[in-house]
């Protein structure tokens, strides 16, 4: 249900960007094609926060790590990441070692306000998530679902070709890999460096 | 060696019941050389006696009177006259042939008119009582009867007519006619011919019938009354006879070159090499031997029933009939006018007695009949002229007898009892020495120096024996306390020098010891050889007790009691501890923890096997949840602490099994220091577990019962 209530969110979203991009475009077009580099690669680190309650007494937070692919035009973009984020924890009685993965493929759109150096931007997006959960006493869990995620934030460009982007990112994505259903989406706090093409 | 007797003439005659002179009895001189003529009977003038037949157990002579047609009745032992049975109302026909079933008392006499005629009559005569009980009518003109005493058979040979001679079974019990045969169609036509009284195999029951013209005969299974063709080169003769002992026959060949000898057995033939000119072949018993009489020339052939080996021994001419005293191996040649005796063992002429009526010759038929155990001969004869009378001479042919004298010395007697007895020449006797209660036969004195018991003794001389007798060695065995012997203690008298077992037999929960006396050996049993008088003991004695005892928690094997063993002997005791105990240690005549422990039973004994239980853990259990982010598990830990109870133990182990009601499954085997485990996984199911401690021996002991729910 709440996927479902995410995903009419993002389309929402996408029609109003869409519809101020229209407002907008004769405005600035001209101004914005000549200062920001639209289409980008750009490298993450991050640190997440998970949703679930269960899993910061396991694993705590953590850093994750990925890439986005921007393209697309001046205020309405694409956009496309993967991130990964890895971690080792303890069994809640014994203490035995523990060990998760979640492979993250997500990707929707940004609408980005062209203010000069500083540019905001929000999106939204869908994303497909692998999770494997591995340990000695009780073996392997391994499952994967489609979420979706919100993200907000602003790039900054330093040099001409390249920027500075930081950001925070929502995501969501239910499933039960083994004994319990579990969240493994969450907040992420994230700095990039782009790279404009 | 034979007696020579001389009797005085006496003659004397009867007056027959039928009211004329049936005969005359004479006594003649004696004569030389060992036979005698005890008697004669005459018959009066123009008398055809034509056959004569014995009694032997009713005493009896039978005369077929064919001119009066009667039988006369004579005592065969005393010669007197005794009875006239008259068969004239079976005339025309008149009495021809007779035959006698001893065993039966039947007297079988074939009436008839002659030859070639078929109105042949069998009267049969109650021998004891001289009675006709009975007649078989129809038969043919009977040439011949055969008797087979053992199977209770009369076999007739009779012509019904040239073209069928028939062979009839009379069944001697119930005088019916069991069979019948027709040799003629058997044979083809042709001459039948048989030998007067030896064409019947009394030990097979065969019957020969030869045939004068052809070089074939017919050998006739009598029980079944089925008749076998045998042809052969040189059958054809005159006359057939039996070796029952060789089972051959016997055939004088017609052309007077020889003698046919068929082996029944191998049924292969063979002719002798002598060549005579005789017929009456004749059986001796005695020497197993076929003899021929001297019809002509004046030789008997003699051939060896054994080997056919053959010789002509001159005996004198025309004499054909012939038969034997076994007894004195004497072999009697007769014609109507002279008798030859011939000693079978040197085939020489031993003696010649005039026949009842030397005047005449050519008497066409003569019948010898011998009572062996008489050792009398009776020779009948009569004359070929009708106006002439016939005769039976009566010759006695008996041997002297040897005397046994048996003596017994103190201790004992003989089987025959001592005394003086009689016996034939030669005769094997047997006497055995009879040893009174203890005593023994030591040895024949006498006549006869030996040792063996019986022993035979040879009678060729009188002789005496005597059986000596001892005591036999005494043999006192006795016993001690606590035991007794095989045979039990008491005197015993054996043979000397016998080898006697003596077995010692101890008393329950006793051994033998040894034996003392006339023996020292520690051997059971023993055996004594008695050639003396001797003592011999029995000792014995209690044997050493084993008493085995078990304290709480276990027993022993042996059960735990008192034992009594052979003294040295090596006893095992096992000590089986109960569930949850151990075995610790032994205490008493044996130490250690050794199990099982033997020992060495030398004298009385006591042992006793101590035990410990092996008290349950304390244990206590719970059950934790164990997870990760998204996975879980519960584990139930145990903890347990040792039961004060066990302390000195040397708990090794501890065992955790988890029950399903009585069932425990072994859940894992712990090292005995550690006092907790984790069964990972375990669900969320209540689980039963049993904890057990482990001894270093192996022995688990009670189980502490945790439920962690």
């Amino acid at each position: 249900m709440i996927r479902k209530l995410g995903i009419v969110f993002v389309l929402l979203l996408v029609s109003q960007v869409l519809q101020a991009q229209q407002a907008t475009v004769n405005e600035n077009a001209l101004a914005a094609t000549k200062e920001n580099t639209l289409s980008m690669f750009v490298g993450r680190f991050g640190y997440f926060l998970a949703s679930d309650s269960a899993f910061k007494p396991i694993y705590g937070n953590g850093t994750v790590f990925g890439g986005e692919l921007r393209l697309g035009g001046r205020r309405i973009t694409g956009w496309l990441e993967g991130n990964y984020r890895a971690r080792t924890g303890n069994f809640s009685f014994t203490k035995e070692e523990t060990k998760v993965n979640v492979l993250a493929i997500e990707g929707g759109a940004l609408y980005r306000i062209m203010s000069g150096k500083i540019m905001p931007y929000v999106g939204a997006g869908l994303g497909y998530y692998m999770y494997k959960e591995t340990n000695q006493p009780v073996g392997e869990a391994k499952k994967s679902n489609i979420g979706f995620c919100v993200v907000g934030g602003a790039s900054m460009r330093v040099l001409k070709i390249l920027a500075l982007d930081c950001r925070i990112k929502y995501s969501t994505c239910s499933m039960q890999p083994a004994d319990y259903k579990v969240n493994i989406g969450g907040l992420t706090f994230g700095l990039g460096l782009g790279l404009g093409f | 060696m034979y007696k020579h007797k001389h009797h005085g003439s006496v003659r004397f005659s009867f007056l027959a019941l039928s009211g004329f002179v049936a005969a005359l009895v004479c006594l003649s001189p004696a004569l030389a050389r060992g036979q005698i003529v005890v008697g004669t009977i005459n018959s009066p003038a123009a008398t055809k006696w034509i056959s004569m037949a014995l009694y032997q157990t009713g005493g009896k002579l039978f005369i077929a009177d064919n001119t009066n047609a009667q039988i006369l009745v004579y005592d065969a032992n005393s010669l007197g006259y005794l009875n006239t049975i008259s068969l004239s109302s079976f005339l025309p026909s008149r009495p021809q042939t007779m035959a006698v079933h001893d065993g039966t008392g039947t007297l079988y006499v074939a009436v008839s008119t002659g030859m070639a005629t078929s109105d042949s009559t069998i009267v049969i005569i109650n021998a004891a009582t001289n009675s006709i009980v009975d007649t078989i009518t129809n038969i043919g003109w009977d040439v011949a009867l055969g008797i087979d005493e053992s199977r209770a058979r009369l076999y007739t040979l009779g012509y019904i007519s040239f073209a069928g001679q028939t062979l009839t079974a009379i069944d001697c019990t119930t005088n019916g006619i069991v069979g019948s045969l027709n040799i003629t169609s058997l044979m083809g036509l042709g001459l039948l011919v048989r030998s007067t009284d030896t064409w019947l195999n009394p030990l097979t029951g065969e019957l020969v019938i030869g045939n004068l013209h052809y070089d074939k005969f017919v050998v006739v299974n009598g029980p079944a009354m089925t008749g076998e063709l045998i042809s052969a080169t040189d059958s054809r003769g005159w006359t057939c006879a039996w070796n029952p002992q060789e089972n051959k026959i016997y055939i004088a060949t017609a052309d007077w070159n020889g003698y046919f000898i068929y082996d029944r057995d191998t049924k292969t033939s063979t002719t002798t090499s002598c060549i005579n000119d005789a017929d009456r072949l004749s059986y001796s018993q005695a020497t197993n031997r076929i003899y021929t009489g001297a019809e002509v020339n004046g030789k008997a052939t003699v051939i060896e029933g054994a080997t056919d080996a053959c010789q002509n021994v001159y005996v004198a001419p025309g004499l054909s009939v012939v038969g034997f005293i076994t007894a004195t191996h004497h072999a009697y040649f007769v014609d109507p006018s002279s008798i030859k005796v011939l000693d079978e063992n040197t085939l020489t002429v031993v003696d010649t007695i005039s026949n009842c009526n030397p005047s005449a010759y050519g008497g066409t038929d003569s019948q010898v009949i011998v009572n062996q155990a008489k050792g009398w001969v009776f020779i009948r004869s009569y004359w070929s002229s009708p106006s002439e009378g016939s005769c039976v001479r009566v010759i006695e042919d008996a041997v002297t007898k040897y005397s046994l004298t048996i003596e017994a010395g103190e201790g004992g007697t003989t089987s025959p009892s001592p005394g003086t007895y009689t016996y034939n020449p030669e005769s094997q006797v047997q006497v055995t020495a009879v040893p009174d209660s203890n005593c023994e036969f030591v040895k024949w004195t006498g006549d006869i120096s030996s040792t063996q018991n019986p022993v035979t003794v040879t009678m060729d001389s009188d002789k005496t024996v005597k059986a000596n007798f001892r005591p036999k060695p005494k043999l006192t065995i006795q016993s001690s306390q606590y035991g007794t012997t095989n045979p039990s203690p008491g005197d015993y008298y054996y043979a000397t020098g016998a080898q006697v077992q003596v077995t010692a037999v101890p008393d329950t929960n006793c051994e033998f010891v040894n034996w003392t006396g006339s023996i020292s050996s520690a051997q059971n049993p023993v055996t004594v050889t008695v050639d003396a008088d001797k003592t011999i003991k029995a000792n014995f004695r209690v044997k050493p007790k084993l008493t085995i005892q078990a304290g709480t928690g276990g027993t022993t094997n042996p059960s735990p009691g008192d034992y009594y063993y052979a003294t040295g002997a090596q006893v095992q005791v096992s000590a089986i501890p109960d569930t949850y105990s151990i075995f610790i240690s032994w205490s008493g005549s044996s130490t250690g923890s050794a199990n099982p422990v033997s020992l060495t039973m030398d004298s009385d004994k006591s042992i006793s096997a101590y035990f410990r239980y092996i008290y349950a853990p304390i244990a206590t259990g719970r059950k934790v949840l164990n997870r990760t982010f998204s996975q879980a598990e519960y584990i139930n830990i145990l903890s347990w602490r040792t039961a004060t109870a066990n302390e000195g133990l040397d708990i090794t182990k501890y065992r955790i099994y988890t029950m399903s009601g009585d069932t425990p499954t072994l859940l894992v085997e712990l090292a005995g220091d550690k006092i907790e485990y984790y069964h990972r996984k375990a669900g969320q199911a209540s689980i039963q577990y049993a904890i057990r401690a482990v001894t270093s021996s192996g022995r688990e002991g009670a189980p502490a019962l945790v439920t962690v729910q």
